[in-house]
């Protein structure tokens, strides 16, 4: 049989389509990134939060590197002071939760110019600890913390960044892992999918053969009901993990709560031990409410 | 397995500081010790230098969702039950890099790690840690495929078991037949009674690491104090489960109320599979990142209580914890005997135990099968030859021509390296260096080059559609069951096809066209969405102005210029004609499609024998590995893609398996 | 009725046949057929061939005997959207075998079509006075309407939309 012309060693020219469309992730087609004739371009933003995880991606040292070779970093104010604020950016890192009047008009802007928008951090995915505050009465926090009230200008809320605008990708954690901070951004250059797993804390717990402290120690641990991705740090020394990556996705946090209840955790504490760092997630949010 | 206890094999007697000498001539023939050790409140498995690390004096309690090590009173070394570890994370360890890719210029090799670890004397292997083993080596060792680093650990390890006369609360090997006497596999095998070790040899290995030992033939009265402590542990099991005709039950009650239950109580954790010692479903990445530039993969554990395990694009098979539970539970103590003919669970209690909220396995197989509303009857297993080389590691192959077909849909014609045998129905794992592989299936061949057309829907298939001629990528295959095109011979064959699902069927139905003296009677029915979403409308044409074929075509929405049918192909199914009961049928399509399209034959009464499926679910390795792609007792990648109707259509039937 | 209506003489033989061979009154007796035979008639259209309009009153069913109908919907803001095709042996228009009903759809031939078209009024007629003929056409009909219903269901899914094929 010889080779049917039907395919031929030529290529045939590309229909545009929604779905091809969506295939120009960064890196996968070349001829998008020849057009404009540059590198991927990050842009890093900061709202509500301490700086940790823009921390963690600076202590990404000798990746770094290999990342400014990648992508052109045209917004990144911890790192550089030669910025960029317009864009447009083809991936968008957002640290920080929407905390201020400000804020809800500066991501819609970023969301705007950035193709691929990345949130960082339980502040960013969650409101963060600062999301507390919903729990209660602003004024009040207010009046409590700060000897000038009149000039705190805040949201009533504080609230996770996709509450507000499209998010592509999230990395969960206070502060997040470095290697799923990698992983993401390899993931995005190359096309690939991220291998971000959404997936109780038990199954890195048990992968790195930690004994369970619910199991053998009788200790709370909020494990079974959070994403994994620390590397199970809290389990390694012995301690309950405190649920900083949020809630897994399908978390069964009323049967968690049961047994928490049954370990000898009083009702405040089971409320409590939800209310915390990613507390305003809707899952645990929603079981704190549960113990009021 | 248990083998007979009134066994007159060489029984013999070794005091502590003969074993102590066991373990050292061990480690000075080359091994690497790993046994029992108390670490962090538990029993974990790990290096030890010597008996001085073992675990004496202590003994554990165990409840569902809790383990307590305490002290036993005594100074036996080996009192202590299954903990949190087994094994299998020595044989088969979480993490693992399964291929590397080595690029020499333009070219590309991908190669397979070499396993340089030690050989491995595993000291102190329970009973039904030991049937763990074994049954983990049928999934690993006896085909269709050998998961080459899992063998090349095996054969050198070294198992010194010991038997069981104090079993937990959370212990059924009894049950199981999995103890409290070793079955075989061991090389040495110990009894801890009255302070001293009764030492059984079980292989020439064994005989070898014991030559040198002072031991003495055990007494008659000594026999017989271990033969009735063994009976007297038999008698003393914590749990107890009914094993006879689990399976069927478990498969007869697949919406039973039950399942909803228990998935009120559990967490969808997963502690259960990772702590099991038989389970063995992994996932499969690419591990390299931009700062080392490498493109490698790793395998490592995933567990059915994963949402990803049963994904595919746009969806996911099981998305509620009822589904996975039970997935759980009926691959364990149901579907496992179809698959390798031996049941999964050992009776070794750890998913009791280290479920934190203490679900019970054989409480819950228990409560199903006293309420059973249904039985159904298992398939028997199936063995095949052991095919050789490294099935995840792909071989390049080249991108000779590319066709765009549709919009979303491309063919690629490849050149893999050297020959290469295939049958329609067959698909191949393709690789794109640092972005993943996916299952694709064969859908021709030009010269001696091979087909593949592809959907451009997720990452790995968007790259796979944007090659260029002279591009590499990787294969691994054939893989899969093909349609029955020697069965079908002079029958009135219709196939029906939905979407990307024709292209699974070009193969067969090229050799069909090829052949009317064989196939003198072809009906086609293609369904796709749109008008420009239909797949190789050339042929389609070929095969129309063909005698013995006939061709008809839907689509769900029509454009202003098509004037052709709009409707789903059951629609054509039925049209102007009766629907044949004596024809075979071929189908493949989304699955719902699939299942109108059986309504449709079943009503007409067509025997289910008569009709073949392609079907589709999540893969990873293609070689009956990953466990991803099973459903009920199947693997869709070795027992298929093809199957024939009557053989699934009782697991077909339910959403979530 | 505007097609070409074959002469009714000779016709007749060829309604009774055409009658016998299609689903819906293939089961009737000789002497119901040769009742149905006389309130039908065989007509042949060309391609494009407006057969009914959406909204007006249903008067007579047909049945494809061969081409293809297309089934229309007028979408404001989106103008025509072929819903469905009616192909050989199928009812189309089934409304119309009910009283003071009206068209749910337009039917435009997609090709050289050849319809058995019943009159309605006199159809129901029919049904009317002979009720077990009457029995006969409306569970034909009523289950033709139900597979329509359950391929338009599948057809709402989209699903080749996701999934894979
Ligand atoms: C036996 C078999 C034959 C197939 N033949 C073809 C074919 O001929 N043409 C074609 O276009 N498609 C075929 N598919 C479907 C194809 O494998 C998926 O579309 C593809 O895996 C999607 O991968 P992705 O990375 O592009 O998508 P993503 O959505 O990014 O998926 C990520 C990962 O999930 C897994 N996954 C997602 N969807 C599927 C799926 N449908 N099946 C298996 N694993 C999945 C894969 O591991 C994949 O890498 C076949 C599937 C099977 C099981
Ligand atoms: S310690 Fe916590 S995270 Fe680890 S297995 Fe136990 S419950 Fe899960
Ligand atoms: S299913 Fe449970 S009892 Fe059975 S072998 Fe696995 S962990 Fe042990
Ligand atoms: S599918 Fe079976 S082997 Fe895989 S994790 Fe689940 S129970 Fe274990
Ligand atoms: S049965 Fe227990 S261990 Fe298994 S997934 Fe459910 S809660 Fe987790």
């Amino acid at each position: 049989m010889t080779a049917s012309p039907l395919y031929s060693g030529t290529q045939v020219s590309r229909v545009e389509t929604p779905a091809a469309q969506g295939a120009t992730e960064l890196g996968v087609d070349p001829t998008e990134k020849d057009a404009r004739g540059g590198r991927p371009r990050l842009g890093v933003f900061k709202f509500a939060s301490c700086s940790g995880c823009q921390g963690v991606l600076l202590s990404c040292e000798d990746e770094l590197l290999a990342l400014a070779d990648a992508l052109e970093i045209l917004y990144f104010p911890e790192a550089s002071s030669h910025l960029q604020e317009e864009g447009p950016f083809d991936l968008a890192l957002v640290e920080g939760s929407i905390s201020a009047p400000e804020h809800l008009e500066q991501i819609q802007k970023i969301r705007a110019r950035s193709k691929t928008l990345v949130t960082i951090g339980a502040c960013a995915t969650s409101g963060g600890i600062q999301a507390l505050r919903n729990f209660g009465n602003l004024d009040d926090f207010v009046h409590r913390v700060y000897p000038r009230p009149e000039f705190i200008a805040a949201l009533a809320t504080s609230t996770a960044v996709a509450e507000h605008v499209k998010v592509d990708y999230e990395l969960r954690g206070c502060p997040i892992s470095k290697r799923q901070l990698l992983e993401l951004i390899t993931a995005i250059l190359l096309g690939r999918r991220p291998e971000i797993r959404n997936e109780s804390l038990c199954l890195g717990c048990k992968r790195y053969g930690y004994v369970c402290v619910t199991v053998a120690h009788g200790l709370p641990c909020l494990g079974p009901v959070t994403m994994n991705g620390c590397g199970a740090l809290c389990p390694s020394v012995g301690r309950g993990c405190y649920g900083c990556f949020g809630p897994k996705e399908g978390a069964n946090t009323e049967a968690m709560a049961q047994r928490m209840l049954q370990l000898g955790m009083s009702k405040d504490d089971v409320r409590n031990a939800f209310r915390f760092i990613t507390g305003y997630a809707q899952a645990f949010r929603e079981e704190s409410a549960r113990h009021e | 397995m248990t083998a007979p206890e009134s066994s007159a094999a060489p029984l013999y007697r070794l005091e502590e500081a003969g074993l102590a000498l066991l373990l050292e001539g061990l480690r000075r023939d080359g091994y690497r010790l790993v046994g029992p050790v108390v670490r962090d409140g538990a029993i974990r498995l790990q290096r030890i230098e010597g008996i001085s690390d073992l675990p004496r004096g202590f003994v554990d309690e165990q409840a569902p969702g809790t383990y307590r090590l305490r002290s036993s009173g005594n100074g036996r070394l080996f009192a202590c039950r299954p903990g949190p570890q087994s094994w299998k994370r020595h044989l088969f360890p979480p993490r693992e890099p399964v291929v590397q890719l080595k690029r020499h210029g333009d070219s590309l090799e991908w190669r397979r790690p070499v396993v340089e670890d030690p050989p491995m004397a595993f000291i102190g292997v329970l009973p039904c840690d030991l049937a763990a083993i074994r049954i983990q080596d049928r999934v690993w060792m006896e085909g269709p495929f050998q998961e080459t680093r899992y063998v090349a650990r095996r054969r050198n390890t070294f198992i010194v078991a010991v038997n069981c006369l104090e079993p937990g609360q959370l212990c059924f090997c009894a049950s199981m037949g999995t103890g409290p006497k070793a079955g075989q596999g061991f090389d040495v095998c110990l009894t801890e009674l009255d302070g001293a070790f009764f030492l059984e040899v079980g292989s020439e290995r064994g005989e070898a690491a014991v030559a040198s030992l002072p031991l003495r033939e055990a007494s008659e009265e000594e026999r017989r104090r271990l033969q009735e402590s063994l009976k007297q542990a038999r008698l003393r099991m914590g749990r107890t489960l009914e094993t006879r005709g689990l399976g069927g039950t478990l498969f007869g009650n697949i919406e039973h109320p039950r399942w909803e239950e228990v998935a009120k109580r559990c967490l969808t954790c997963g502690n259960c599979t990772h702590v099991c010692p038989t389970c063995f479903c992994l996932n499969v990445r690419e591990t390299g990142t931009l700062a080392d530039g490498r493109q490698d993969r790793e395998r490592f554990w995933d567990s059915c209580f994963s949402l990803d395990h049963s994904m595919i694009h746009g969806g996911y098979f099981r998305h509620t914890p009822k589904q996975r539970y039970r997935q759980w539970l009926t691959h364990k103590l149901g579907a496992w005997p179809s698959q390798f003919g031996t049941v999964g669970c050992t009776g070794c209690g750890r998913c009791i135990a280290w479920c934190p909220v203490g679900i019970d396995i054989t409480e819950e197989a228990t409560a199903i099968r006293k309420t059973s509303r249904g039985h159904v009857r298992m398939p028997q297993p199936r063995s095949a030859p052991v095919r050789a080389g490294d099935p995840l590691v792909p071989t390049p192959a080249q991108v000779k021509g590319v066709r765009q077909e549709t919009p979303d849909t491309t063919t690629l014609w490849v050149e893999p390296t050297g020959p290469f045998h295939w049958k329609p129905g067959q698909f191949n794992m393709l690789s794109i260096p640092g972005v993943g592989d996916v299952p694709i299936s064969i859908s021709g061949q030009e010269g001696s080059g091979i087909l593949h057309t592809i959907r451009a829907v997720g990452k790995v298939t968007r790259a796979l559609t944007s090659l260029q001629p002279g591009a590499l990528l990787g294969i691994r295959g054939p893989f899969g069951t093909s349609w029955p095109l020697r069965a079908v011979r002079g029958r009135i064959v219709t196939v029906v096809a939905g979407g990307i699902g024709l292209a699974p069927l070009r193969g067969a139905i090229r050799v069909m066209a090829a052949h009317p003296r064989h196939y003198p009677w072809v009906r086609l029915i293609y369904g796709a969405r749109t008008p420009a979403d239909l797949l190789y409308p050339e042929e389609l044409e070929l095969w129309r102005q063909l005698l013995h074929m006939e061709v008809e075509v839907t689509v769900d929405r029509a454009t202003p210029d098509w004037t052709g049918n709009v409707g789903v192909v059951t629609k054509l199914l039925r049209a102007g004609r009766k629907v044949r009961p004596d024809g075979v049928y071929l189908v493949c399509g989304p699955e719902i499609m699939m299942m109108v399209v059986l309504e449709e034959l079943r009503a007409a009464g067509v025997p289910e024998e008569h009709i073949y499926l392609s079907l589709e679910r999540n893969m990873k390795c293609g070689a009956g590995f990953c466990g991803r792609c099973q459903k009920g007792p199947f693997f869709l990648c070795k027992d298929g893609p093809v199957f024939r109707y009557d053989r699934i259509s009782f697991v077909f039937r339910h959403a979530g398996l | 009725m505007t097609g070409n209506e074959t002469p009714l003489a000779g016709g007749n033989a060829r309604v009774l046949e055409e009658l016998r061979r299609i689903p819906l009154t293939q089961d009737l007796g000789k002497s119901r057929l040769q009742r149905m035979a006389e309130v039908a008639r065989i007509e042949d259209y060309d391609a494009g061939k407006v057969l009914f309009r959406q909204g007006e009153p249903a008067d007579h069913p047909r049945v494809v005997l061969s081409g293809l109908v297309s089934l229309v919907v007028n979408v404001p803001h989106k103008g025509e959207i072929v819903v469905a095709t009616v192909s050989e042996g199928e009812l189309l228009g089934w409304s119309a075998l009910l009283p003071n009903h009206r068209w749910s759809s337009s039917a435009r031939t997609a090709r050289a079509t050849r319809c058995l078209v019943f009159d309605g009024p006199a159809l129901r007629e029919l049904m009317e006075l002979d009720h077990e003929l009457g029995y006969q056409i409306l569970r034909v009909a009523f289950e033709i309407a139900a597979s329509r219903l359950g391929d338009q269901f599948l057809q709402a899914l989209d699903m080749f939309g996701y999934d894979r094929s």
